[in-house]
């Protein structure tokens, strides 16, 4: 997937102020349109004109609309993650735990206890490798369904539009993080 | 209890409450893949490092000739890059031109396109770069020595970066590349030049040493720093003596590291340092501009040339360029106002 974060280098810079130009002009356009203004194009290139305006004075504007860009999304993925989450644990997971579980909790005391049957599972590492690669993978969806699948669990389904959202805004790099493979016991 | 119904309006509804969220998600993607395909279309293809350079038996390595080509510098922007028929850059060859620059990535030009580096910005002198990046100022000597009589009546300029030309006189490799370099002498009472170990094949024997590190030791009195400075001197007099004999005019000047052109860097590097309360930003100037006295070769510090916003800000070790620009009326001065056998202030 195309990074969001773009480097500062020249032909991305032309490349940014290009796109973000023609958007701004195009909108100015749309709204003089709707306005029913005579001249909309006028307004249109009057708009263009003053987005490149202080780029004339110092070049380092343009670098700056770069880094501009690069914090802005950043910041915006990150809020836009917490508010997946969010809405994830307040809406999905009550609704989810109605659902039940395809594994057999065989309670001391309960009818099914009664049989004092093991509830040691045989360790599936094809399943569990499946399931970690689920949402890494481009072929994540797939991956998923195929997990749901086979352990019957498809209630994993109901975590698509969460988790193609998640990946639609990549995965935040935390720096100060212990590495992933780190073993701890807090 | 049927578990469908919970899966479906689970999956319905998170999909609904997340629309606004997929919305504006994919509208920066979609910005961001505007902007991306648009910059591949329009940045001119580029060919990897490596593939710019070729073994020299005496350097170690040396760039292609006749490259007119493009290069991704680390952490910056791609570059083009013109060679001359025997590498160096620039179209001017050594007999063409009035100034010979001998260096190392800044007398390249790396991180610029060659058309507007310090050596092509003056019409009117014709400057010739013989550099390369990594270089270090046992380079600078082998390529005086290679061009011998074609340095007769030029001038000279030989430019040193303060980051690691001091140590790396003194290693024997570049990263992968094998370098000459100075060693004691059998009686240990100079230096020679050691480069039997020089081949195609990757060194891979030395750790790789701090850069920031032993420029601040240079920054410092020890025994480190009188080694590396003892080791300039010898550099400096075998210079002068290939010049003298050709009927060159030899300058040093001096190219600083951008932390030491701020108090911040200068705080940072302190810290480094093994004597912070000695530290000097201005010591590795001071050191080699005694020995320049001492062997009368006119001296240039840097440090009284170029200026913080000189470097780029990013990549953080190369001249942008009003940093080339710096250079090359650096140049114009020194040869229109040759400068004195004293150490000259040139801000």
């Amino acid at each position: 997937m195309v990074q969001v974060a773009l480097p500062h280098r020249r032909a991305y810079v032309i490349s940014f102020w290009f796109v973000l130009t023609s958007l701004m002009a195009m909108g100015a356009l749309a709204a003089g349109l709707a306005a029913g203004l005579s001249a909309a194009w006028v307004w249109a290139l009057g708009v263009a004109f003053l987005f490149l305006l202080p780029g004339l004075f110092t070049a380092r504007y343009f670098n700056l609309g770069i880094s501009a860009w690069n914090r802005a999304t950043s910041l915006i993925f990150r809020v836009l993650r917490k508010a997946a989450m969010r809405l994830c644990f307040y809406i999905i997971f009550p609704l989810i735990q109605h659902s039940g579980t395809s594994m057999g909790l065989e309670l001391p005391g309960s009818a099914q206890g009664a049989a004092e049957k093991s509830n040691w599972h045989i360790h599936n590492e094809a399943a569990r490798r499946a399931m970690k690669d689920a949402v890494r993978g481009e072929a994540w969806f797939s991956d998923l369904f195929r997990h749901g699948r086979t352990t019957g669990n498809w209630w994993l389904l109901s975590l698509v539009p969460l988790i193609f959202t998640l990946t639609l805004m990549g995965e935040e790099v935390q720096e100060t993080a212990p590495p992933t493979s780190t073993y701890t016991l807090y | 209890m049927s578990r469908l119904p919970f899966t479906v309006a689970a999956g319905f509804l998170s999909a609904v409450a997340l629309l606004p969220i997929i919305t504006v998600a994919l509208m920066v993607r979609g910005i961001a893949l505007a902007v991306s395909s648009l910059a591949r279309a329009i940045e001119p293809s580029y060919v990897p490092w490596r593939d710019l350079m070729t073994y020299d038996p005496v350097l170690g390595w040396k760039p292609r000739p006749n490259l007119d080509a493009n290069y991704y510098a680390d952490n910056d922007d791609v570059f083009q890059l013109v060679t001359d028929t025997e590498g160096w850059p620039g179209r001017c060859s050594v007999e063409q031109a009035d100034v010979i620059a001998i260096g190392d990535s800044f007398t390249f030009g790396y991180g610029i396109d060659s058309e507007r580096a310090f050596f092509s910005l003056d019409s009117s002198i014709r400057v010739k770069p013989v550099g390369a990046p990594g270089y270090s100022m046992v380079h600078g000597i082998r390529i005086m020595e290679q061009l011998g009589g074609r340095l007769r009546g030029k001038r000279v300029l030989w430019m040193v970066y303060l980051e690691n030309d001091l140590q790396d006189n003194l290693v024997p490799n570049m990263r992968q590349y094998r370098a000459p370099f100075l060693r004691s002498s059998a009686d240990r009472t100079s230096w020679e030049i050691a480069s039997e170990h020089i081949s195609p094949e990757p060194w891979t024997a030395s750790q790789t040493i701090s850069r920031h590190a032993m420029l601040a030791v240079f920054c410092v009195p020890g025994p480190i720093a009188d080694r590396a400075y003892s080791a300039c001197e010898w550099l400096l007099h075998r210079a002068r003596a290939i010049c003298v004999e050709q009927d060159a005019e030899l300058a040093v000047v001096s190219v600083p590291h951008r932390m030491l052109l701020s108090d911040k860097g200068c705080s940072l590097l302190a810290t480094l340092s093994p004597a912070p309360e000695d530290f000097d930003p201005s010591r590795p100037d001071q050191r080699l501009g005694a020995v320049c006295n001492r062997l009368k070769i006119p001296f240039v510090a840097g440090r009284e040339v170029f200026n913080y916003a000189d470097y780029k800000d990013r990549e953080g070790i190369h001249w942008n360029g009003r940093g080339h620009r710096r250079m090359a009326a650096l140049i114009a001065r020194v040869v229109r106002h040759p400068l004195g056998t004293h150490n000259a202030r040139m801000r």
